[in-house]
């Protein structure tokens, strides 16, 4: 039994509104009402449900990039909402992300080298050498040369792009990266390119994912398991290949036929 | 054999650039018959936006249009603005892909709804909102009535995309025209949408024109289907044929790349391999004059970047713009 990457329990996160009415309380809204699963090294996990349903919150949560209202989150059994500040950051080596939309998530004034080599400036005291040796091999294991340096982002495609983002996950040699839909923003053609890049960097740097996306084929071609969120609850979960042959739930049934090719 | 209503020949569109004009579509044909359904498939750059914006007359700025579109019977091609604006919204109208920019933020939907039948019909207020209650009720709005105060942020995205539907069908247009209608929508939600447009092409004998990227949307509601890449039109036949047997170098890549869920994967089959297709979209001025899929095409040969490849015949209805198809299968 290998010990859990990620374990996220009971969590439950509500905003508060703006007040609508001067003598009401403020409308709040319950994003996650209560939501838990394990994810164990090398098994990824894919989260699916609708816009409003939760994921990106809990992927916010799971990076510590927001706090939750209640549960927690532990990674490699550190809980990441009782650790001081410099532990965190630490911590945050073994876990990266990768944003949707590669055209709003790299600096348009930073050179390539820079913005890759971001998560290494802030997180290790690593030399200068070894930092600029772990960006070349981070943007050569997703297959973009050393001409792409002294580039910046605007000159390169929306795939190259998150070529570049996911070069800049992978600096840290992290465990964990969280990717929000990583090619729903990209054109059809290379959508592929970028799932089968990813598929490789699971066998090539043992990296697991939590993989946010609205479509359960996305989802399941990289992810071992599927956990479905419909309003901030988990209403099915388990290994992907059993989730498609036998849903349980009605929407995880609208889910597969939504995904299911019309065609052939 | 219905009545084709529009057919498109030669149609091209140049676009201003700093080096000389670009080629937006570079001479495509296609027609529609009337109550047909025509879905048009590409990727950004291809070309399936600038379709719908030359039909409906609404090119940007300094784009040069030349070519032919006949429409009920009328050369659409040189019509001045008053003839065409009398046609839009009337006899041709169209639908956006994001609602929430396409509908005016600060209007009750109600008044939207029924503005445009009080300009194009002639109705008076109580007639057209009478008529916007029962085509919202159509397009499946819950309780219509009461709806007609609500103002687009107070509607899902779906319920939105539903209200620009029943917008456009304010005047029964012979032809609608539905760019991306699924594209800003939750994967459940898309079927819905794909099924009221189904519907109502079937019981108003409206012609109806989808543009979308997305191959399963495209399948399940259109009959035939036109693949675009870089401003032509690369394969086209009736829908059932172009996705079981594609011949287009594209179109088959398009088919083989796109992550979806195999009848065997749910039979609980491995994953098989995506089968990715190299390169990016170039941007306009990045295409040659031959296939402007030559650069990303295995079986590229010379003559591919020579000439325009015209389409030829594949199977009854089915062509496809390709020199090499005969090396191909």
């Amino acid at each position: 039994m290998t010990a859990p990457l990620l374990e996220v329990e009971n969590l439950v996160r509500t905003f508060t509104l703006p007040r609508e009415h001067l003598f009401r309380p403020p409308p709040v809204v319950n994003a996650l009402r209560g939501v838990g699963f394990t994810i164990t090294p090398g098994r990824s996990l894919g989260l699916v449900g609708e816009s409003g349903s939760g994921k990106s919150t809990l992927a916010r949560l799971a990076m510590a990039l927001d706090r939750p209202t209640s549960g927690t989150v532990r990674l490699m059994g550190h809980d990441l909402f009782a650790q001081p500040a410099a532990k965190l950051r630490t911590l945050r080596r073994h876990m990266q992300m990768i944003f949707q939309d590669p055209y709003g998530s790299l600096d348009p004034r930073q050179k390539v080298a820079r913005i890759v080599a971001e998560p290494l400036e802030a997180l290790t005291g690593a030399p200068k050498a070894e930092r600029e040796a772990r960006v070349r091999e981070a943007l050569a294991s997703v297959g973009l040369g050393d001409t792409a340096l002294d580039r910046y982002p605007h000159e390169f495609s929306g795939g190259q792009r998150q070529r570049i983002a996911t070069a800049r996950a992978l600096v840290t040699r992290p465990d964990l990266i969280v990717a929000d839909e990583p090619v729903s923003a990209l054109d059809v053609s290379v959508r592929a390119q970028v799932l089968n890049l990813l598929r490789d960097l699971q066998e090539k740097f043992s990296v697991t994912f939590l993989m946010i996306s609205h479509d359960l084929a996305v989802v399941d071609y990289l992810c071992d398991d599927i956990v479905v969120l419909k309003d901030g609850l988990i209403v099915e979960s388990g290994a992907s290949a059993e989730i498609l042959r036998r849903p349980q739930h009605p929407y995880t049934r609208e889910l597969i036929a939504a995904a299911t090719k019309r065609y052939s | 054999m219905a009545e084709v209503l529009l057919s498109v020949r030669n149609l091209r569109v140049d676009l201003p650039g700093p080096g000389g004009p670009l080629p937006a579509l570079r001479g495509i044909d296609f027609e529609i018959a009337r109550g047909g359904t025509l879905g048009l498939v590409g990727e950004s750059g291809s070309g399936k936006s600038m379709t719908a914006l030359a039909l409906m007359g609404l090119l940007p700025e300094g784009a040069k249009l030349s070519g032919s579109i006949r429409f009920e019977g009328r050369e659409l091609v040189g019509l001045p603005e008053s003839a065409l604006c009398d046609l839009r919204g009337n006899r041709i109208a169209m639908t956006f892909q994001e609602p929430m920019t396409a509908l005016n933020p600060v209007q009750p939907i109600g008044r939207q709804v029924a503005e445009s039948m009080m300009l194009h019909r002639g109705f008076s207020r109580a007639v057209a909102e009478d008529e916007a209650v029962r085509l919202l009720d159509r397009v499946g709005l819950p309780d219509p009535r009461r709806r007609l105060a609500s103002y687009p942020y107070q509607l899902s995205g779906g319920q939105r995309q539903r209200v620009m539907i029943a917008l456009a069908l304010g005047c029964a247009p012979a032809l609608l025209i539905a760019d991306e209608p699924t594209t800003a929508l939750d994967a459940t939600i898309q079927g819905q949408v794909l099924a009221l447009l189904r519907e109502l092409v079937e019981e108003r004998g409206m012609a109806l024109l989808l543009i979308s990227h997305d191959l399963n949307a495209v399948a399940a509601a259109a009959t035939d289907v036109a693949v675009m890449y870089g401003g032509a039109i690369v394969e086209r036949g009736p829908a059932t044929s172009v996705f079981r047997a594609p011949a287009h170098p594209y179109a088959k890549g398009l088919i083989a790349a796109l992550p979806a869920l195999e009848p065997e994967r749910l039979a609980g089959a491995p994953r098989a391999r995506l089968q990715a297709i190299p390169g990016s979209v170039p941007d306009l001025a990045g295409f040659g004059p031959g296939c402007t899929f030559a650069d990303r095409c295995a079986w590229v040969i010379g003559a591919c970047r020579a000439a325009p490849p015209p389409l030829v015949p594949v199977s009854p209805g089915h062509s496809a713009a390709c020199i090499r198809l005969g090396d191909l299968s």
